[in-house]
């Protein structure tokens, strides 16, 4: 992929890249439910930031000494609760670094790490940043652990809002109702991810579904059912950044190139008050970081998308561009979206199948993308991989779809 | 009003207080900006418009609107078990009629008789002897 000017902000007066930057490794844990009596790991959110951090290390080929007084990153934990917490996890790692994040942004967590490493990096503040995400809702033994807004608690939970499957029934209600998008459209994301799934030794579901077990899924809140939502699982991820000149010493065929980025927070459709519930954020960001790495969506060769929720998938290839809004459900049915297919989408499973690592969660669509990218995908590899874009979506609103959204272009 | 209520209930502070007392008088109440002449929803501390909140009022609304979106509780989660007898039930997204929505119960029907765009009007349930809750019902 031939990168141009497409990352200089002259070129790009509104972007919001200066510079390029790369992402030179990636370590992903096993996940687990934490079910000891089936066998399952049960650990703690320490060993699996430990063992994210290690695995990059070594995908990278670096020492971790290299990452002294440079960047780090990390996403929040659900458990166990910690409101200063990314300094309790540099001491676990041992690490001393002179620029620190730490993102709650939900599932968008990920995407805030890269983006916020990716201007420490581009300005030359540090070379490189490492970023880990881990989390481990498994372990929550007890309610009050349970994420909670102020808004859900005091305006939400005494009508019954049964948390994100129920907050999220509410725009898939009125994605069916306005557009007549039917069940068995958005089935078809749960069973095609299920089929990249099963090509993914790492996912924690990977035995193949079909669409009449899709429509017969227990109901949770109608209209969402068990096979509409993603899987809670323990694990641990980590990527690192660096600068377009630190990536110079790593080989060519492990990097991947940042293209283009962009986020866009509490937007809010049509109306501030009355916002339309079938738009994301991804409708403002994905023009944006488009137009930053000069890409079209006929360029696009594969997808990573958000998916805490199977209609997510559909509402954002609408927002991204790939057909008119309202007409997601249809694209769906007219394209082989698995990792075979004309548009590979979510490759590796994605949340609805391999896993939500709580707030790790949108970490799982970045680090595929990279692999994707890197040709290390074995079985589930898509042919030509040179432009993956990836999305991001966190935190449903009060009368509102998602707070948070980011769209990511890398390439090769 | 029930001996022993047991469904979580929402927490009052300086910002939300006015709100939950005109439920206890059975007055449905937002804030309202009269700068920006425009309602806010949920209680917010400063007008999300104009971000002042000199013009900001509590201002009664008619209690009538229609339902934009709703869902059907099929189970519960462990923050609130105490709703398992309630199941199945209906939460919806009302749109009252002066524009801003609300989340809450639809009383009084089965699920099954409930459709987008039906109309409805609030219901004050005394659930506790601090807290009202506002509901609806299909008009
Ligand atoms: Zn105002």
């Amino acid at each position: 992929m031939q990168s141009g000017n497409a990352y200089i902000g002259s070129e790009n007066p509104n972007g919001t890249l200066a510079r390029k930057f790369a992402i030179v490794g990636y370590g992903e844990t096993e996940v687990s439910r934490a079910r000891v009596d089936k066998g399952e790991k049960k650990l703690s959110v320490k060993e699996y930031l430990g063992m994210a951090v290690s695995l990059a290390l070594e995908d990278a080929g670096i020492e971790k000494k290299e990452l002294e007084n440079q960047g780090f990153g990390v996403t929040g934990s659900a458990y166990p609760h910690a409101e200063i917490y990314s300094g309790e996890v540099v001491q676990d790692l041992g690490i001393s670094p002179k620029f620190l994040i730490r993102a709650d942004t939900g599932g968008n967590s990920g995407a805030t790490l890269l983006s916020q490493a990716g201007m420490a990096v581009s300005s030359g503040l540090v070379d490189v940043v490492l970023c880990v995400g881990a989390d481990t809702p498994m372990n929550i033994t007890y309610p009050g652990a349970v994420r909670e807004w102020r808004y859900e608690a005091d305006f939400q939970k005494p009508f019954g809002m049964m948390g994100p499957n129920s907050q999220f029934a509410f725009i898939m209600r009125r994605h069916m109702h306005q557009y007549g998008t039917r069940l068995e459209e958005i089935g078809k994301v749960s069973v095609s991810q299920r089929e990249n799934a099963s090509r993914n030794k790492n996912a924690y579901l990977k035995a193949p579904i079909t669409i009449e077990q899709y429509m017969s899924s227990r109901p949770i809140a109608d209209p969402v059912k068990l096979l509409d939502a993603c899987i809670q699982v323990n694990g641990g991820l980590a990527f690192i950044v660096a600068s377009e000149e630190y990536a110079k010493r790593f080989p060519k065929e492990k990097v991947v190139w940042v293209r283009g980025m962009a986020e866009c927070h509490n937007y809010r459709h049509g109306s501030a008050l009355s916002p339309d519930l079938t738009y994301t954020g991804i409708t403002v960001c994905s023009r944006e970081a488009f137009r930053i790495a000069g890409i079209e969506q006929k360029d696009v060769n594969l997808l990573q998308i958000y998916d805490d929720y199977a209609l997510a998938v559909i509402m954002q290839l609408e927002d991204l561009g790939f057909c008119a809004k309202g007409e997601g459900g249809k694209f769906v049915s007219e394209h082989d979206i698995t990792y075979k297919g004309d548009l590979p989408i979510n490759t590796g499973g994605g949340q609805l199948s391999a896993g939500q690592p709580g707030m790790a969660g949108g970490m799982v669509h970045i680090v595929e993308g990279i692999r994707q990218l890197r040709g290390e995908a074995k079985e589930r590899q898509v042919s030509r991989a040179e432009v993956c874009v990836v999305t991001s979506l966190g935190c449903l609103e009060y009368n509102n779809t998602f707070a948070h959204a980011s769209t990511i272009v890398m390439g090769v | 009003m029930e001996s022993k209520y047991d469904r979580p209930l929402p927490e009052i502070n300086s910002l939300t207080a006015p709100f939950w007392e005109y439920c206890k008088k059975h007055e449905l109440r937002m804030q309202f900006c009269r700068r920006c002449k425009e309602w806010i929803w949920y209680p917010k501390a400063i007008c999300p418009k104009c971000g002042k909140n000199d013009q900001m009022v509590w201002e009664r609304l008619s209690g009538k609107g229609s339902i934009y979106s709703y869902t059907v509780i099929r189970q519960v989660i462990d923050n609130s078990e105490s709703f398992s007898k309630d199941i199945p039930f209906v939460i919806a997204l009302i749109e009252l009629d002066e524009g801003p929505r609300i989340y809450s119960n639809i009383v009084g029907v089965s699920y099954e008789s409930i459709s987008i765009g039906d109309r409805v009007e609030v219901v004050f349930e005394d659930v506790t002897n601090e807290i009202t809750l506002p509901k609806f019902k299909k008009l």
